[in-house]
């Protein structure tokens, strides 16, 4: 129960109903709502779908790694169109584990990264005729396919593990870990700052970059500060710069099955001739 | 008549749901606490509420005016609906940007273009209501967690706002500066303002909502009681005491 504290009155100009005032200045606030689109179609983009592999068939970060850089090997040497087909029945029978909501998402994004890499490719028509564009077409699809997968199932956390297991430079997962939390954090500020400044626009400013110059300044001492913080805290959890091989890395006999296939396709493209 | 209307409103973030059909009538003036478990959806609920989202299905409206994609391109509308409705973040952080905490809180009422006199009134009473007088000259960006709540509650209120919109506006304050926020919220309630508040504290809101809505991990209202409905309804009451 609340005590009864002593209270100020509220000032009589609170008391009133708010009667909506029209700015007489014309409305021009499609910046903000511009750059928010933006700041949200890229966080979008750097946000980690949860992963959906069902925890009965995990694989290890690592295998699960050297397993796309297989397959996205195989796909790239194999000259064929029966080859490739394999190589997407491969793929389709993972895509049937994933739950229907995922799986629309992964089509949804794989159509639309294989639109734009048949922008890249078409020019190749002039070079080399339809049959080699429509042969590199399906190629590039395809890896873009187990990319997306790959992304799908995968976390940001498993991608670092796998490259700690594959004793990858310290520096270059330090930088990939740290560049992507410290994008998603800034984007993320940015963006919720950006509507709480919408949501007290009540009228076109006067000032606009004065406002953006606010921001800016404003972003950049939280991200200084959150950098400190980030760095005080690793070090008090005992970091001095090297990542250590993550515990629970360990292959497993499911890993090396899952494996199996992409090497034996491996086994027969290097010594079975085709 | 109703302020606000839901009607089998959802919303959908790219992998998961925030509400799913979600049908609620707010009445003007009311005083109404939302409850429930981490990401069940009420500060989605919030969001949409402001206007900074729309609902991926069903139908919004404040006021008689259906609230949706199109009614927000509008910048002329969407700038009314925002001197209508004001939020406090549950990070205040995001929501100060000014050099000063007076300058902060005169943000807005300058927006509105109100004569400079009229504005260091607001300014001045508002700091005033929310115990923050001495933090005037400071830098918002040095404040503590608790001092920007405060602050960030003075900018919105200095707008006027019909209907406060709340996120968890209790958290990182003391147990002092809980109940002087609370009071202060009950006054403004009694002065006709509309307040929806997210919160997990239930003791701290058991004595000043009316109406208390409980959400379950499924992003639907499991239950939508009034205070003295809640009152009798002990099992209600030992699940929000372990939220």
């Amino acid at each position: 129960m609340i005590p009864n504290l002593k209270t100020k009155p509220l000032p009589t100009w609170l008391t009133v109903p708010n009667h909506p005032v029209k700015s007489k200045r014309r409305a021009s606030m499609q910046f903000l709502s511009r750059n928010q689109h933006h700041l949200r179609h890229l966080l979008q983009r750097l946000a980690q779908p949860a992963p959906v592999q069902p925890s009965s068939w995990p694989l290890s970060p690592q295998i699960n790694l050297l397993r796309l850089g297989l397959v996205l090997l195989l796909i790239a040497s194999v000259h064929s169109f029966v080859w490739l087909w394999g190589l997407a029945l491969l793929l389709g029978l993972q895509l049937l584990l994933l739950p229907p909501r995922q799986l629309r998402y992964f089509i949804r994004r794989w159509l639309l990264s294989c639109c734009i890499a048949v922008i890249i490719v078409l020019p190749s028509y002039w070079l080399a005729g339809p049959a080699t564009v429509v042969f590199f077409g399906v190629k590039t699809s395809l890896m873009l396919a187990n990319a997306q997968y790959f992304r799908l199932t995968t976390t940001f956390q498993d991608v670092l593990a796998g490259l700690k297991a594959w004793h990858c430079p310290n520096v270059l997962i330090m930088t990939l870990a740290i560049a992507m939390i410290y994008l998603r954090m800034l984007g993320q500020h940015l963006l919720l700052t950006t509507e709480a400044l919408d949501l007290r626009l009540v009228a076109p400013t006067r000032h606009p970059y004065r406002l953006i110059g606010a921001l800016f300044g404003n972003l950049y001492l939280k991200s200084y500060a959150y950098a400190l913080e980030l760095y005080a805290a690793m070090e008090a959890r005992g970091f001095n710069g090297h990542y250590a091989k993550p515990v629970g890395t360990a292959s497993h006999w499911r890993d090396y099955l899952s494996l199996s296939p992409v090497l034996i396709l491996m086994g027969l493209l290097l010594f079975g001739g085709h | 008549m109703a302020l606000l209307t839901l009607n089998t409103v959802s919303y959908d973030y790219p992998t998961t749901h925030g509400l799913v059909d979600l049908t609620l009538t707010v009445d003007a003036g009311e005083f109404i606490c939302l409850m429930g478990p981490n990401g069940s959806g009420k500060s989605t609920l919030l969001r949409l509420l402001s206007g900074l989202t729309t609902a991926s299905h069903g139908t919004y409206q404040l006021a008689g005016h259906a609230i949706n994609a199109a009614y927000l391109a509008d910048a002329v509308k969407r700038q009314q609906l925002h001197q209508q409705v004001g939020m406090v973040f549950q990070n205040t952080d995001v929501q100060l940007f000014n050099p000063t905490v007076a300058e902060e809180v005169a943000f807005g009422p300058q927006q509105l273009g109100l004569p400079a006199a009229a504005v260091t009134q607001r300014v001045t009473d508002c700091l005033a209501l929310t115990h923050s007088t001495e933090l005037r000259d400071r830098v918002p960006y040095q404040l503590s967690g608790g001092e920007k709540k405060r602050v960030a509650l003075a900018s919105v209120l200095a707008l006027n706002p019909d209907i406060l919109l709340l996120d968890e506006p209790l958290n990182g304050l003391t147990i002092a500066a809980q109940q002087d926020m609370l009071v202060l919220l009950q006054q403004l309630q009694r002065a006709g303002k509309t307040i929806i508040m997210a919160s997990h504290n239930f003791q701290q809101v058991q004595s000043v909502g009316q109406r208390f809505l409980i959400f379950n991990a499924d992003h639907q209202i499991e239950a939508d009681v009034t205070q003295a409905e809640l009152a009798t309804d002990t099992t209600l009451q030992a699940q929000l005491m372990t939220l």
